[in-house]
């Protein structure tokens, strides 16, 4: 027998009733909108969403991690705007013919956050730190072929036993930071903005510097704050609510909404291109005829459309066109077309290839998404595709210890000095290249055009390493990846360099 | 009770040091060298062996282990690969926004439990029973992550009433920082609500026809007084240790929740630290779980006896 009873009313009305008045009280006292900006413009604070994580805040190595922020707390002796070099914290420097000496004279009356003032032997130590290969600076190992002295507190030398033009530009990207200070949690700079705090993966915050030394650049907004969202339908929902003003390297499947949605795409010339990796040491891939063959297999256009929602540009060329080394003729034999495909497999022997692509759908979810589709048209001439999806740091891992046949990825640092591009082991010669590629004529055409003093000549030798490495297609250009980012109707202000750095100057939030 | 609590302390002791030598193993069959995750892809082959050096993954894995843990016992828990910092600084802003959002949604879903699983025991009309009982299994079958999503996009996107994510102490800011708890407390009071209300359901509806609720009600006890002194106490014995474990595991981080509501807590750490491969990190917040759980369980335990007073803790150990 079951007792039925009742509550008394009074308890029923107080249960349904105190939530709901509590929910409309805090409701109305926080708003919601989350922490965007005070007044408007100047004074304003300025808050960017980003899915990349924030471990810590050494600015190395150079990645879509770090580039968010870098400009903010710190300055580089050197910038680049797409097409020259233009001082910074260097006010002036001198470099021989030969590209192998640089001195270097630096600015007056800088200070770090803290007030000290910066000298050559500062940066000297930073050069010096940059070339320990545990400390993984981008171009550190180029840094380090060098030697640097220092001549008086405001000038230094470095001097390189070959030439080595692109020094200025890796300039560009070194951070001068104050190495006695907390360089992971509170590093020391001499940028627009300092750190207010930092939780990692968490929240960057910083507050204006209003000792900056570059009076005609001192930031709009008080402060900046770069949040981490783990979760890109968080990071768009926190777009769209106003929480933030903006979003670093969204997917390219969400920018259709967002455009829709009112907010505004801000993007550059392509830094890189997605590409297809090919371990040249794994059977059939070791035959030059099987990767152009795959090179003629791919259909450019259809990624392009799928893969980047239309914001990359189909390529064959290695140096994307943003590059000063691309040429239009590159392109003009990128073609997609599979009974050439076919007919270059048979002549390889290989008629029924079959090969494995690892990938990642979460490290690169274009190439991942775009693959279904390479496999069903390759299915039509006999070739089977298998697809291997993996997480990224077992993807890292396999191709670092070469236990792949093809890979996806992509790869930056091709829109600015040639030289760069062969700081990366996709495409460094030796026992560092990722392809396993040995062929006797490789090195040799790096090293001349590397050491090559004349800039014509140098970029016509860059040119002519271009159609090399396109017709060997160890690695195949797919698309260009250009950096997207993406601000609310609120912000104003917002832009980025060429290499894909905020400038965090003009940023703020109405 | 002396018994009880040595035994027990004991059997913690035991507990732990096997719980560190089996994360500690097992971490490291992880696919994946966290010397290449550290240094990236294009770290140069030298930048990865001093990367090894660094954080001693180049020593033999006992060593390792008897590193880790002799520190461990001086209280430093380390140094996380990632952040290049102590351990204990990533944990200990951690361990706030996950408190705050795992006590006052475990405390609301307690609530909604009860609410539910006790209205459905105790019907007025029978349609009543019927109608709660498919409330809580919607709650309960429906996706965590998905009543999440649906709260932001609701309440946060488009009405705009509460913030999408992120945490702000409310001793910090009272209004921003408990604005920002409602969307996950009530994400999780209702779905773990709903999830323990068939628990609570079943224990009151077994105590409700017992024979000593019957006679207190033939006796003139009213419904109220019948529920409180002679039913409430006795249901409550199983639905408790389904409390205390429903509590440890949120405890341990609520992860899907952390994620989508970019909240940064226990959870959020354990998911970045283990792509990350930051060994150290996940190796003492799996230990944390683990204390969490053993110190709840004794909770647990103890509970019953404050209940029940008929429960000997000598039984229970």
């Amino acid at each position: 027998m079951t007792v039925k009873l009742s509550f008394p009313a009074r308890i029923r009305r107080i249960a349904l009733i105190a939530p709901l008045a509590a929910m409309l009280v805090l409701s109305a006292c926080a708003g919601g909108g989350g922490q965007a900006g005070g007044a408007g413009g100047a004074d304003s604070s300025f808050v960017l969403g980003q899915s990349a994580p924030i471990n810590n805040l050494i600015p190395h190595p150079f990645t879509q991690s770090t580039m968010t922020w870098e400009r903010a707390l710190f300055d580089t002796l050197v910038t680049y705007d797409g097409g020259t070099i233009t001082p910074s914290l260097a006010a002036h420097w001198n470099v021989d013919p030969a590209s192998t000496r640089y001195q270097i004279t630096l600015r007056d009356g800088v200070t770090f956050h803290d007030g000290k003032k910066l000298d050559a032997q500062t940066v000297a130590d930073v050069l010096k730190w940059a070339t320990d290969a545990k400390n993984n600076v981008s171009g550190g190992a180029v840094i380090g072929s060098g030697k640097v002295s220092v001549d008086s507190p405001t000038s230094l030398t470095v001097t390189f036993p070959t030439a080595t033009p692109q020094f200025l530009y890796l300039l560009a990207v070194v951070p001068i930071v104050d190495l006695t200070s907390d360089i992971n949690a509170h590093p020391n700079g001499t940028g627009p903005f300092k750190v207010d705090s930092f939780v990692a993966n968490v929240s960057l915050k910083m507050a204006r510097n209003d000792n900056y030394w570059n009076k005609n650049a001192m930031p709009k907004a008080k402060s900046f704050e770069v949040k981490v969202f783990s979760d890109n339908a968080a990071a768009q929902a926190a777009l769209t609510s106003g929480q933030v003003q903006a979003l670093a390297f969204p997917p390219y499947n969400q920018l259709s909404a967002l455009e829709k949605a009112g907010d505004k795409i801000v993007t550059d010339k392509a830094p890189g291109n997605f590409m297809l990796r090919i371990n040249t040491t794994s059977g059939p891939m070791a035959d030059i005829r099987v990767r152009q063959a795959l090179s003629l297999a791919i259909d450019r256009a259809t990624f392009a459309k799928v893969g980047t929602a239309g914001r990359g540009t189909p390529t064959c060329s290695v140096y994307p066109p943003g590059s000063a080394v691309y040429q239009a003729t590159f392109d003009a034999n990128c073609k997609y077309d599979l009974q050439a495909a076919k007919a270059l497999l048979a002549q390889a022997g290989y008629s029924n290839l079959s090969f494995t692509v690892d990938t990642s759908t979460v490290r690169q979810p274009e190439l991942a998404s775009y693959l279904p589709i390479l496999q069903e048209q390759l299915k039509t001439i006999g070739v089977t595709l298998t697809i291997n999806d993996i997480s990224a740091n077992l993807m890292s891992d396999r191709v670092l210890s070469g236990a792949y046949q093809v890979a996806t990825d992509w790869y930056p640092w091709s829109n600015a000095d040639p030289a760069l591009l062969f700081i990366s082991g996709s495409w460094a010669p030796g026992t560092r290249n990722l392809e396993k590629f040995t062929d006797p004529a490789y090195a040799p055409q790096v090293s001349a055009a590397q050491a090559e003093a004349d800039p014509a000549k140098r970029m016509q030798l860059y040119r002519q390493l271009n159609e090399y490495l396109m017709d060997q297609s160890i690695v195949i250009p797919i698309a260009t990846r250009p950096y997207v980012y993406v601000t609310g109707p609120k912000a104003t202000g917002f832009a980025m360099d060429p290499l894909g750095m905020i400038s965090p100057t003009a940023l703020s939030a109405s | 009770m002396t018994r009880f609590l040595a035994r027990r302390g004991l059997q913690s002791l035991l507990t732990l040091f096997v719980a560190s030598v089996v994360v500690f193993g097992l971490l490291r069959l992880i696919p994946g060298d966290p010397a290449i995750i550290l240094a990236g892809a294009d770290a140069t082959p030298a930048t990865i062996q001093a990367t090894r050096v660094q954080f001693g993954l180049d020593r033999n894995i006992a060593v390792q282990y008897w590193t880790w843990i002799s520190a461990l016992f001086h209280g430093n828990l380390g140094t996380s690969f990632s952040s290049r910092g102590p351990v204990s600084e990533l944990i200990g802003p951690a361990v706030m926004p996950t408190l705050f959002m795992v006590l006052g949604g475990v405390l609301l879903a307690i609530v909604v439990a009860l609410a539910l699983g006790i209205g459905a025991a105790v019907p007025r009309r029978r349609g009543v029973d019927a109608g709660l009982t498919a409330f809580a299994s919607v709650l309960y079958g429906a996706p965590i992550f998905w009543l999440a999503l649906l709260a932001i996009l609701l309440f946060a996107v488009e009405l705009r009433w509460f913030p999408v994510g992120g945490f702000v102490s409310p001793f910090q800011d009272p209004a921003f920082g408990l604005s920002s708890l409602v969307l996950p407390w009530a994400v999780l009071a209702l779905a773990v609500g709903g999830s323990l209300s068939r628990f609570v359901r079943a224990a009151f509806i077994e105590e409700l026809e017992s024979d000593h609720v019957r006679l207190a009600r033939a006796k003139g006890a009213s419904a109220w007084r019948a529920i409180r002194k002679h039913v409430f106490r006795n249901a409550m014995v199983p639905v408790v240790t389904v409390f205390g474990v429903a509590f440890a595991t949120l405890l341990g981080g609520a992860v899907v929740l952390e994620t989508v509501f970019t909240w940064p807590g226990l959870g959020s750490l354990m998911i970045n630290s283990v792509n990350s491969r930051d060994y150290p990190t996940v190796q003492v917040l799996l230990l944390i779980y683990v204390v969490t759980f053993v110190v709840i369980n004794f909770l647990t335990d103890i509970s019953y006896s404050l209940i029940d007073p008929r429960i000997r803790l000598s039984e229970r150990a």
